[in-house]
């Protein structure tokens, strides 16, 4: 487990895990209430936010994490589902290597790790 | 945009207000900056190895960070208020001659092992009155309360079989969750009495 929050109500804590998963306990009875899955690595920090924001399901705060998958989600917590998942632009993120000549396969895949595209 | 590069972001705190950002990185250093304008504002310099967390006291007055070399030091950001950074010579001449600015206050000594995580508790928790208690977990498997007016650990809590990765206090400070790397997270109550803090386990698996 790497990291816990609670809800601004106090109510629900919500873990990020090594797992890859989100998490949400009740705080009284320590049951798992909904588990969040998007992630493609470990989920490493989550945190509320300290505002309500409008949802489809009614008024509330969003949960965002944070993900050694290089992403940051944000999550309607009372459905459990993915509303966005932002990501930073790599260093070649969206470099359309097709059709390119004197490139290893090797470097290719670097490129591609690093945002090219081919296709 | 913050106009200086970063290594590896361990990472970041905006003070209770929000005009400050803290930012601590894998050069060992803590940087606090100006929100409004982006401008760097003072730089802390004291740990003797990463920096792991970094934690705004409740009243914005103090700086809490943690590191690598087992220690938690506090970090006087009082006197900022009054602070002009104008141009990044400021900041240099900030941190060469801070006999009042960023001064280190205290250091927590207790940890035997890296200190992964902090966290103050809120104002309003009745254990604590003026926002002047810390949590801290670490390595060493134990989480620590701190009393960080008269920097004296008040309690150890033990009963991970991991390191201690996050600590983080509920909005009414009754209760401290903990997550470890023994794939648990604890729930503790509140106490600043020794063996007075029982503790319920969620296992996650």
């Amino acid at each position: 487990v790497r990291t816990v929050t609670f809800s601004p109500d106090g109510h629900t804590l919500a873990n990020g895990s090594d797992d890859q998963t989100i998490r949400f306990w009740d705080v009284r009875d320590g049951t798992c209430q909904k588990i969040l899955q998007g992630h493609t690595s470990r989920a490493c920090c989550v945190q509320f936010s300290p505002i309500d924001v409008s949802l489809p399901s009614g008024t509330g705060p969003l949960l965002i994490s944070g993900s050694q998958d290089e992403t940051i989600n944000l999550w309607n917590p009372a459905t459990g589902e993915c509303l966005k998942t932002l990501r930073a632009d790599r260093l070649y993120e969206g470099m359309n290597i097709q059709g390119t000549t004197g490139l290893t396969t090797a470097q290719k895949s670097s490129l591609k790790a690093l945002g090219a595209i081919e296709y | 945009v913050f106009a200086e590069t970063l290594s590896s972001v361990m990472s970041i705190s905006f003070s209770p207000d929000g005009s400050l950002l803290a930012i601590c990185d894998l050069d060992v250093k803590l940087c606090l900056w100006r929100v409004a304008d982006g401008q760097p504002v003072l730089t802390l310099q004291g740990h003797d190895g990463w920096i792991w967390a970094i934690a705004f006291s409740p009243d914005g007055k103090m700086l809490a960070s943690c590191s690598r070399d087992f220690l938690i030091r506090l970090w006087d950001v009082q006197s900022l208020d009054d602070f002009e950074p104008s141009s990044p010579a400021n900041q240099t001449e900030a941190s060469d001659s801070s006999h009042l600015l960023g001064a280190c206050l205290n250091t927590l000594r207790g940890h035997t092992h890296r200190v992964r995580a902090i966290a103050f508790a809120p104002q309003r928790c009745v254990n604590s009155p003026n926002g002047q208690l810390l949590a801290s977990g670490s390595d060493d498997q134990t989480i620590r309360l701190w009393n960080v007016q008269d920097c004296t650990c008040l309690v150890v809590l033990q009963g991970h079989t991991g390191g201690v990765t996050s600590v983080r206090f509920s909005p009414d400070g009754q209760v401290l969750a903990s997550a470890s790397e023994d794939a648990s997270i604890r729930l503790w109550s509140v106490a600043t009495e020794p063996s007075s803090n029982p503790c319920r386990d969620i296992a996650v698996g």
